[in-house]
């Protein structure tokens, strides 16, 4: 998506850094930055999605616009 | 996939060889064959291919399994040159919808890929159609299917734990290769129902979850049986792929039954559809269906598959037991390709 020009920001759970950090290195793209939130996602309720996302949402901004975080 | 440099090797004798794979990855476990360059030709030639061409992309992980990456494999895990043009096929099949082909080699469902060989290639090389159809003890069998698994591994690095994040993976990894018992079918060959002619030698590609055995012994009408394998699709992984594209691996004796009572293929796979429904409701509150549970899920019944020819009954294994097979598929269309062909 990136390499067509569109603004992403990645999200993947904790248990798969290593599968990350392995894909970005193989890409050529090591310092590629992605959100890293706890697992599991699947198993939440529509609440909890909501309040994960909430709480993700200041990251996504941040990568999407260049941004940095701002402070909680 | 592997540099010139890492190609010749110098070791003390054969058995050292081997071990020189193990300690540069290469294998899935087991000992492999050491590509020797005369052999990864031999390979070569039997295709007519020269060793540049590109068999399968997969540019979301920026690498290519050229054709000379695909013999070196095909040499390790233990194929004859006459072999090398199913794998060939089988990878440029993949090709076709590489987001698949990346799921073979990666996701957490843990699917292979499933090879069925049908035409006169069977009998050349010794594709094992009858007795212990997924087991060992047969070369070809044994080593088409090992060798994509290593092509994945050893091209895409699909290592378990870290590209490959298959939670249980699957016995099916290490070879997943069959051949169809044409002669004793009842129906027309698998490929003849794929429009292709009865004289052509041609591979079947799935991305593909175990086979589930469906045993059935005391029962005395194909209905029975076939009621039976229903059951088995609705257990399978609690219906979570529900409608999918399933190949289903008739064994003789029930056969001989379905056959006696008249059963068509087309009547098995409309049959098969109409009796494994499930509905939304209860695959919710099983947690197999995302929830909450809504109004009318309870009526809303959920198919095996959306279309008969989603179905592919296949006739294989060996007498003596009553055993069918239930293979349930990923998202890739199960494809049916020429061996050789374009």
């Amino acid at each position: 998506m990136e390499k067509r020009g569109v603004p992403t920001a990645a999200i993947i759970t904790h248990v798969f850094l290593n599968t990350a950090q392995a894909m970005t290195r193989m890409m050529g793209v090591p310092d590629y930055r992605y959100i890293v939130a706890q697992h599991p996602l699947s198993s939440l309720t529509d609440d909890e999605v909501k309040q994960r996302a909430a709480e993700l949402a200041d990251e996504v901004e941040s990568i999407l616009t260049g941004a940095p975080v701002p402070a909680a | 996939m592997t540099s010139s440099a890492e190609r010749h090797v110098e070791t003390a004798d054969t058995i050292e060889a081997i071990e020189e794979c193990f300690r540069m990855g290469w294998t899935d476990g087991l000992p492999v064959v050491p590509p020797a360059d005369y052999k990864v030709r031999e390979m070569l030639s039997v295709a007519g291919l020269t060793g540049e061409e590109e068999l399968l992309n997969l540019d979301m992980r920026s690498r290519v399994i050229t054709s000379e990456n695909a013999a070196a494999n095909a040499v390790m895990a233990g194929c004859q040159a006459e072999y090398f043009p199913v794998l060939v096929t089988a990878l440029k099949t993949l090709e076709e919808e590489r987001n698949f082909v990346n799921m073979a080699a990666s996701s957490t469902s843990s699917p292979s890929i499933l090879m069925v060989l049908n035409g006169p290639i069977r009998e050349a090389l010794g594709i094992n159609s009858r007795d212990g159809l997924f087991g060992p003890g047969f070369r070809a069998n044994a080593s088409i299917g090992r060798a994509v698994r290593l092509c994945f591994m050893n091209g895409f690095d699909a290592l378990p734990g870290q590209l490959d994040r298959g939670t249980l993976g699957t016995p099916a990894k290490y070879t997943f290769c069959i051949a169809e018992n044409e002669e004793d079918s009842p129906w027309e060959p698998l490929h003849v129902s794929r429009g292709f002619q009865a004289s052509d030698s041609v591979v079947t590609v799935a991305v593909a979850y175990n086979p589930v055995s469906v045993p059935n012994s005391y029962g005395h009408a194909g209905r029975q049986i076939l009621y039976s394998i229903c059951d088995a699709l609705r257990s399978t992984a609690l219906a979570h792929r529900y409608p999918a594209q399933w190949v289903i691996v008739i064994g003789p004796e029930h056969a001989l039954t379905l056959q006696s009572d008249g059963w068509s293929r087309t009547d098995i796979q409309e049959f098969l559809i109409e009796n494994s429904g499930r509905s939304r409701a209860e695959l919710v509150r099983l947690g197999s269906k995302q929830g909450p549970e809504r109004p009318g899920d309870e009526d809303l019944i959920m198919r095996c598959a959306n279309d008969p020819d989603d179905i592919l009954i296949m006739h294989g294994g060996g007498t003596g037991g009553r055993y069918s097979a239930i293979i349930d598929t990923t998202g890739f269309r199960i494809r049916t390709r020429k061996i050789g062909g374009n």
